[in-house]
């Protein structure tokens, strides 16, 4: 790496240019045999000019923005417009008056065409275009003013659109001395404007000046960089004196252009990003909106928060009811509002005076002259709070319930507000601008769906006058927005209090609608969850009872052919197979318990040789292994095969070795292999019979129709025919049973990589750090830790899973855990596979109430969140630790 | 503000200010690309790439005005079009009459240069941001190590030069794996 870094830096010198001549020569010829070094020399350069159109293209595009920003400035004008543009940029333009004036303008108009311009003689400033009014144009000045002609812009005195040939004549003066000399004053009355340029531009049609359309304005963007705030736009009237006096001066807004609205992106920032970053497609529009709007279900879960179960679950007298009865109007618990924050009060009054006092009756406190309550007074804008009759108990019980931290909780913005705006209804109002996408990004980074609300149910207010308002409710990052004096689309009163009101209504439509297909779908889900687990009873069941019949079977004649060979009279097996497996070693010689030596050898399917002492009669059970092996077996998304014993009217399953399929034969029987397999839900069939004393197998299945795979099973008898459809059946039911559950899997999976960002204030984020207390005691489960981990660990033994691949993981809750111990409004903060989720939450729903946290003695609310670990059977979980969230 | 005066502003650093005025020429370029089968949005992103191919030549090639910037960067511009036209296989239909002749500089070379530059520049953009600004506060702003450390946030000159030494390789490392298979495309042909 020295080395690397030292010909890095010899390198830079020489592409910098500081190095001496000599120097310069060796670095050379260097370059010159060295390719290594000339590889680095290349790169090296070409990295550094890479570097430098990185940051031009910044410039670039910021240039971009500033020149885009500089058409946002439209206005419409009459025959003769004036304008100044002043060090804090003014705009100054005149309409004409239909009398009056009208005669002057007219007269300057026709002396313009005598070769003089309005307001000079030197006609060197005026730029004479002819354009052809039937045709967009855009000119730009030298100034920089960039003019859009649309066509049809310029109308005659009846109205008419002209089309043919316009002559339009611009005059500006932009540096001082060119102002100076088209003889123009910056005085508005008394007062100096501070002028930087103006212009005036004038259009004749067949020598006749000519007005512009209303309806299609000209538009003017003239270059404001810096761009400032204040802006305003002054109408020009000639005085007697020959001079020009602007007045009527009116603040410059910049009129929003609304956009199709479905060309915005109001997605929180990053969403696409991270969608395709999935590997899923955020183009597909339909598929990333429903995804998005899914999230609402985290938000609407139990439903909206009322006042009636704040209520029902709090009691009238908590601090939360009493917060909401009285403050929330005008303030928050932690931001600045109408008034302060609540938060820290009693720190800010200390040793300033009764703080409770103040809270009760203000305006008499300020009256007594209270110094820091007069200048609370001011400093808020002289803002009155109203008197009330609250406690000092009641008071405290606010405080309190602020200071732990219990404001009302921010996850991130509605997904179904979000969805709700950004439709089609709104076009054409301030939603459908670029202006406002850009405000959304932000609103995403408030997680304040107040801010979201603001703007919508504001349609008919200037964007900046809202921006204002967000910046009180305690965003100051608005205040940037609200510096670009953005106004508005012009949108009737009645449409936007319609919208408005209809807002509300639409996006707890949305919620509502968007919980229910939610909730249909997972209970879908769920019993589809219970089903398959009754069918993978069932199905294990009936394999169990099939083997177990297989093995009686075999083993009956097994103990048959053994006692014909010991020439003995065979006895039925008297009894049950044992269900327990002893380790039996056969001795050489001695007395042997025949049928359990058989039974044994049966069930381990080895070779049993066996002389008996008195007779000399060899007895022999036999085994002798056997493969089998699938043509191109992987063209098929599954393969089971079975050995079928002629003899049995059973069948046994073959052991799965993954490349080949093995089993061990009974030298006794002779077999079919009888081999399924499916793809893509067409069944495959090959049935073929073992040569007697054969070890290895190729088998080859063919496609067959449904109704020649149950001909060829039944042919192989009705008991073994019944058993392998079960079989196929099951399978083909498993595979896609197992898809269905892959892509739960993978839909749990996408929520979670994707609430970070839909909801980035999100469950697991923390309060503010200044709330932070420390507690007397945590809130405790009655039983005890110990208990609470055996709860919330959930055995899998019992859970569905028919493939074996047993979900594990845990799932995050989080809940309150109100002053009274009660479990309220536990969510799922980490989801896991649907049925667990709904499985963790219950244990939550359906928990006896807590031991209440203590702090300075009293019991508090507080947040908690725990796992619910879902483990196989056997495992147990040590150190699941208790995490107080505030 | 006249060709001179951007020059200028360019040599001295000004490059916001230039290319706002020279943003003033977008419109002729979206005539162009708008009757070439082309959107706003495309007259946009060659407009861009043509000005940055007219800052390096102001900045390093020392441009002398044998056109008017308008008419050289409306040639890039056209010749910009053209490639990616042929990139969507299609060809140019449409040529405003009056700029069609333009030989006062050899694009075809100079594009082919450009085009290693792009690589190395996605290569950096490909970097982390905080690689892309100690090497653009080095190498573009010729800021000291010390200052960059500061205003970074490393513990001191040496960590500075380390990191920027880093982000060098790194960027080295990326530029290479997109430059070079062309690279050996040209050499075998």
């Amino acid at each position: 790496m020295r080395k690397e870094l030292t010909l890095m830096e010899l390198v830079d010198r020489y592409l910098d240019g500081s190095m001496s001549g000599d120097e310069r020569a060796t670095f050379e010829a260097r370059l010159q045999n060295d390719s290594d070094l000339r590889e680095l020399h290349d790169d090296q350069r070409n990295i550094r000019e890479g570097l430098e159109r990185v940051s031009a293209r910044n410039a670039a595009a910021k240039a971009y923005s500033a020149y885009r920003m500089g058409k946002t400035g439209p206005w419409v004008a009459g025959t003769l417009i004036i304008a100044v543009i002043t060090a804090s940029v003014f705009f100054l333009w005149q309409q004409e008056d239909p009398q009056g004036r009208i005669s002057e303008r007219t007269e300057h108009a026709s002396q313009d065409h005598a070769g003089t311009t309005l307001l000079t003689d030197d006609r060197s400033d005026t730029l004479v275009l002819h354009i052809e009014a039937d045709r967009d144009t855009t000119v730009l000045s030298p100034n920089g003013v960039v003019l859009d002609i649309p066509h049809g812009c310029f109308v005659d005195d009846a109205g008419d659109v002209i089309t043919g040939n316009v002559r339009i004549d611009l005059v500006e003066a932009f540096s001082a001395a060119s102002i100076m000399k088209a003889g123009l004053s910056t005085m508005s009355g008394d007062t100096v404007l501070e002028t930087g340029g103006m212009m005036h531009l004038q259009a004749t049609y067949r020598g006749r000046p000519v007005k512009i359309n209303p309806e299609i304005p000209l538009i003017a963007m003239v270059p404001a960089d810096p761009q400032q705030t204040g802006m305003k736009l002054y109408a020009g009237v000639k005085t007697e004196d020959g001079t020009i006096d602007w007045r009527d001066p009116r603040p410059l807004k910049s009129t929003l252009v609304p956009v199709d609205i479905n060309t915005l992106d109001f997605y929180p920032p990053g969403y696409c990003t991270k969608l395709n970053e999935l590997g899923q497609n955020s183009g597909d529009k339909i598929f990333s909106d429903s995804l998005y709007l899914a999230f609402a279900k985290v938000l609407h879960a139990d439903g909206p928060m009322t006042a009636d179960s704040l209520r029902a679950s709090m009691g009238k007298n908590s601090g939360q009811w009493l917060y909401e009865a009285h403050c929330h109007s005008c303030h928050k618990p932690v931001d600045n509002m109408t008034g302060p924050a609540i938060a820290g009060a009693r720190e800010r009054w200390q040793g300033r005076g009764s703080l409770h006092e103040f809270v009760r009756d203000s305006q008499r406190m300020i009256r007594s002259g209270n110094d820091h309550a007069v200048s609370l007074f001011k400093k808020w804008n002289r803002t009155v709070m109203p008197p009330n009759d609250l406690t000092d108990e009641q008071i405290d019980k606010i405080l309190d319930w602020v200071d732990d931290g219990g404001s009302e909780r921010r996850y991130g913005i509605d997904p179904s507000k979000v969805m709700t705006i950004w439709n089609a209804r709104f076009n054409n109002t301030n939603l459908a601008t670029r202006a406002f996408e850009e405000r959304m990004q932000a609103i995403h980074g408030t997680c304040d769906n107040g801010v979201l609300d603001a703007y919508v149910r504001s349609l008919d207010e200037d964007l900046s006058s809202v921006d204002a308002r967000v910046v009180r409710m305690g965003h100051p990052s608005f205040a940037a927005f609200a510096r670009r004096g953005d106004g508005r689309v012009e949108l009737p009163r009645r449409s936007s209090e319609r919208l408005a009101r209809l807002y509300g209504k639409w996006s707890r439509a949305a919620a509502e609608a968007t919980r229910k297909t939610q909730e249909t779908f997972w209970d879908e889900q769920a019993d589809k969850d219970r089903t398959a687990q009754e069918l993978q009873d069932a199905q294990a069941q009936q394999r169990y009872e099939q083997e177990l019949q297989r093995f009686q079977r075999e083993y009956a004649a097994n103990l048959t052919s053994a006692c014909q060979q010991l020439g003995i009279a065979q006895e039925a097996p008297s009894r049950e197979p044992p269900t327990l497996a002893y380790q039996v070693v056969i001795p050489r010689t001695g007395w042997w318990n025949i049928d359990k030596s058989t039974y044994w050898v049966t069930a381990e399917r080895r070779n049993m040789e066996y002389i008996e002492p008195n007779t000399r009669k060899k007895v022999t059970v036999g085994y002798s292994p056997f493969t089998m092996n699938v043509v191109d077996r992987t063209r098929f998304d599954e393969v089971t095969a079975y050995l079928v014993p002629r003899e049995l009217n059973s069948y046994q399953r073959m052991t799965d070795g993954g490349h080949l399929f093995r089993e061990d034969l009974n030298k006794k029987l002779t077999y079919d292999v009888v081999c399924l397999a499916r793809k893509d839900g067409q069944h495959h069939i090959a049935v073929q019979a073992v040569a007697p004393g054969s070890m290895e197998m190729q088998i080859d299945p063919v496609p067959v129709p449904h109704a020649e795979l149950e001909r060829i099973l039944n042919s192989l008898g009705k008991e073994v025919a019944r058993g392998l459809s079960d079989e196929a059946r099951y399978m083909a039911w498993l595979r896609t049973d197992d898809q269905r559950r892959t892509a739960n899997k993978a839909r749990a999976d996408l929520h979670n990589a994707l609430l970070p960002i839909v909801l980035p204030c999100g469950i697991s984020g923390s309060g503010t750090a200044n709330n932070r207390r420390i507690l007397d005691r945590p809130a405790r489960y009655p039983f005890g830790e110990k208990a609470l981990t055996e709860l919330l660990t959930v055995s899998l033994r019992n859970e569905f899973d028919p493939l074996n691949r047993f979900i594990e993981g845990r799932v995050e809750i989080e809940f309150w855990v109100l002053e009274d111990g009660t479990i309220y409004q536990p969510r799922i903060a980490k989801v896991l596979y649907p049925g667990y989720d709904r499985k963790a939450l219950d244990l939550f729903r359906n928990m006896p109430k807590w031991t209440p946290a203590i702090r300075n003695g009293k019991p508090v609310r507080l947040r908690y969140a725990r796992d619910v670990y879902f483990v196989r059977e056997g495992v147990s979980r040590i150190g699941n630790t208790v995490q107080a969230k505030e | 503000m006249n060709d001179q005066r951007i020059i200028e502003l360019i040599r001295q650093g000004k490059d916001h200010e230039a290319f706002k005025a020279l943003y003033a020429h977008l419109p002729k370029v979206e005539h162009l690309v708008r009757e070439n089968s082309g959107r706003p949005a495309d007259a946009k992103d060659i407009f861009q790439d043509a000005l940055i191919i007219f800052h390096r030549r102001v900045r390093v090639e020392g441009f002398v005005l044998s056109s008017t910037i308008s008419t050289f960067l409306f040639a890039v511009c056209r010749n910009l079009w053209r490639e990616e036209l042929r990139r969507r296989n299609k060809t140019l239909t449409r040529w405003s009459a009056e700029e069609g002749g333009d030989a006062t500089v050899d694009l075809t070379a100079m594009l082919a240069r450009e085009q290693e530059f792009q690589h190395a520049e996605e290569a950096l953009k490909s970097l982390g941001t905080k690689c892309l600004e100690v090497l653009t506060r080095f190498y573009v702003k010729n800021e000291p190590l010390t200052m960059i450390a500061k205003a970074l946030g490393f513990a001191g000159e040496g960590a500075a030069k380390t990191r920027k030494y880093k982000c060098l390789e790194e960027a080295r490392k990326r530029y290479r794996h997109l430059a070079v298979p062309t690279t050996q495309a040209t050499r075998t042909h």
